[in-house]
C-alpha cells in the first residue's frame, strides 16, 4: 500500500489550476438570476473560445432549442441562466482539468462518463423536481476526485489501476486497497476549494455511499444516474463495471421503466455531441 | 447499438420505406409513428412541413446480422453487469438496458 494523507491531497488541489474567476462568482450567486445574467452575459463575452462553444452547444441536440440563437444573451434568455451557468462550468472544469502531462489515465473514457453522468443527473432531477442545473454540475464533477489523485500522485495512482484490473473490482474499493484514501472524499476537498455550494460537495462525498441521504436527493440522484452512465457504457473501457446500485436510492427516486427507456435515448443523443463540443480545443 | 435503422435526407426517401422512428414537429407531437409505411402523399407533407431528415428501417441489413450484433450487445452488458448479479436494482437497470438495446420504444 502506498497510502496518501487528505491533508496532503488537499495541499496539492491549492496548487491546482483555478477556476476562471467568473464561475466562482457565479456559483456564488446561483439564485440570483437579475443581477447573475448580466454579469454572466459580460463575463463569457471576454472569453472568445467560451463563447463559442456556449453557443454551439446550445444550438445542438443538448437543449434542443426551438430556434437557433447566436448571442449569449439569447441563449440565456431562452435556456435559462442556471442552464448557461451549468455550462459555462462544465467547459472551464474540463478544460482545465484535462491531459495533466504523462500518465496512463484514459482522459476521454472518464470526461464520457462524468457527461453522461451528468446528462442522466439532469434528467433524473427534473422528474424528481430536484434542481436540474445543480444536479448536472454535481454529476460532471462526481468523480472529479479521480483527476486530482491521478496528477498529484500518479505512480500511486497507477497501482490503483493495476489493484482494480487484478482483483476485477470498482475503483473505489481499489482506492481505499492501496491509497487508503478514495476519489469521493478528495472530490469534496476540491468542491469545497473551489466554493461549490454545499448539496454539490455532498453528493460528490458520498455518490458510492447514499444509503443515509434524504429521499430525492441529490445524491441519491448523482448515484443512480453514475450508474446508469456505466451501464450505458459512455467511458467504453474494456473492464468498465456497473457498481452496487443502493435500493434506497432507486427506491427514493420513484423512476420507472418508461422514465428509463426515455433516458437512456436521450442521453445517448446528447453526450456524445456535447462532449465533442466542450472538448473541442 | 442494434442498427437496423439509418438516417435517410426526406429527398431520397422513397414510398415504401419504413419508419425505424416516429416524426415529430417543432412541438415535439407526432406526426407519424415508428413503422409508419410512407407514401407519396406523406413524404410531400413532411417536405411542405420543412423535415429534413428522417431514421427510417434499412432493409439491407440482414437478420445474421441483425443476430450477431444482438449477441454482441449481450456480452458486453454481461460484461459491464457481471458483479452485484444479487442486487435487485442491478438485475433491474440490467433488464431495463437490455430492452432499450433490443429497440424496445420508449
Amino acid at each position: 500500500m502506498s497510502a496518501l494523507s487528505i491533508a496532503e491531497v488537499v495541499k496539492s488541489i491549492r496548487d491546482l489550476p483555478p477556476l476562471p474567476a467568473v464561475v466562482v462568482d457565479l456559483m456564488n450567486n446561483l439564485n440570483r438570476e437579475e443581477t447573475g445574467a448580466r454579469l454572466l452575459a459580460e463575463k463569457i463575452a471576454q472569453d472568445q473560445a467560451l463563447t463559442a462553444k456556449t453557443l454551439r452547444l446550445a444550438n445542438s441536440s443538448f437543449y434542443g432549442m426551438q430556434r437557433k440563437v447566436s448571442t449569449i444573451q439569447q441563449a440565456i434568455a431562452i435556456a435559462g441562466f442556471n442552464n448557461i451557468h451549468a455550462l459555462v462550468t462544465a467547459a472551464s472544469v474540463m478544460g482545465r482539468l484535462s491531459d495533466a502531462g504523462e500518465n496512463a489515465f484514459d482522459y476521454p473514457a472518464f470526461w464520457r462518463h462524468s457527461l453522461g453522468t451528468a446528462v442522466c443527473a439532469r434528467a433524473i432531477a427534473r422528474h424528481a423536481r430536484a434542481n436540474p442545473d445543480q444536479a448536472f454540475i454535481a454529476g460532471l464533477l462526481h468523480d472529479i476526485g479521480r483527476l486530482v489523485l491521478v496528477s498529484h500522485a500518479p505512480s500511486s495512482y497507477k497501482q490503483v489501476l493495476a489493484y482494480r484490473a487484478a482483483e476485477d473490482c470498482t475503483i473505489i474499493e481499489a482506492e481505499h486497497a492501496v491509497l487508503d484514501l478514495d476519489h469521493a472524499r478528495v472530490g469534496k476537498a476540491l468542491a469545497e476549494h473551489w466554493r461549490f455550494p454545499p448539496a454539490i460537495q455532498h453528493a460528490i462525498q458520498n455518490h458510492h455511499a447514499p444509503a443515509g441521504a434524504a429521499a430525492g436527493s441529490l445524491v441519491a440522484i448523482v448515484h443512480i444516474a453514475g450508474a446508469t452512465a456505466h451501464a450505458l457504457d459512455f467511458g467504453g473501457e474494456e473492464d468498465d463495471l456497473v457498481p452496487p446500485i443502493s435500493a434506497t436510492a432507486w427506491d427514493s427516486l420513484k423512476l420507472d421503466k418508461a422514465f428509463f427507456l426515455q433516458m437512456f435515448r436521450d442521453a445517448e443523443a446528447q453526450t456524445e455531441e456535447a462532449y465533442r463540443i466542450l472538448m473541442a480545443v | 447499438m442494434i442498427h437496423r435503422c439509418c438516417a435517410v435526407g426526406i429527398d431520397d426517401a422513397v414510398p415504401g420505406t419504413v419508419l425505424a422512428e416516429p416524426i415529430l414537429d417543432a412541438h415535439g407531437g407526432a406526426l407519424l409513428p415508428a413503422g409508419s409505411t410512407l407514401t407519396n402523399s406523406t413524404l410531400q407533407s413532411l417536405r411542405r412541413r420543412g423535415i429534413d431528415r428522417i431514421m427510417v428501417v434499412n432493409r439491407h441489413v440482414s437478420e445474421a446480422d441483425l443476430a450477431a450484433e444482438r449477441e454482441q450487445v449481450q456480452q458486453r452488458l454481461a460484461k459491464l453487469f457481471r458483479k452485484h448479479a444479487d442486487n435487485d436494482k442491478n438485475r433491474l437497470l440490467l433488464q431495463y438496458v437490455t430492452a432499450y438495446r433490443s429497440g424496445e420504444p420508449s
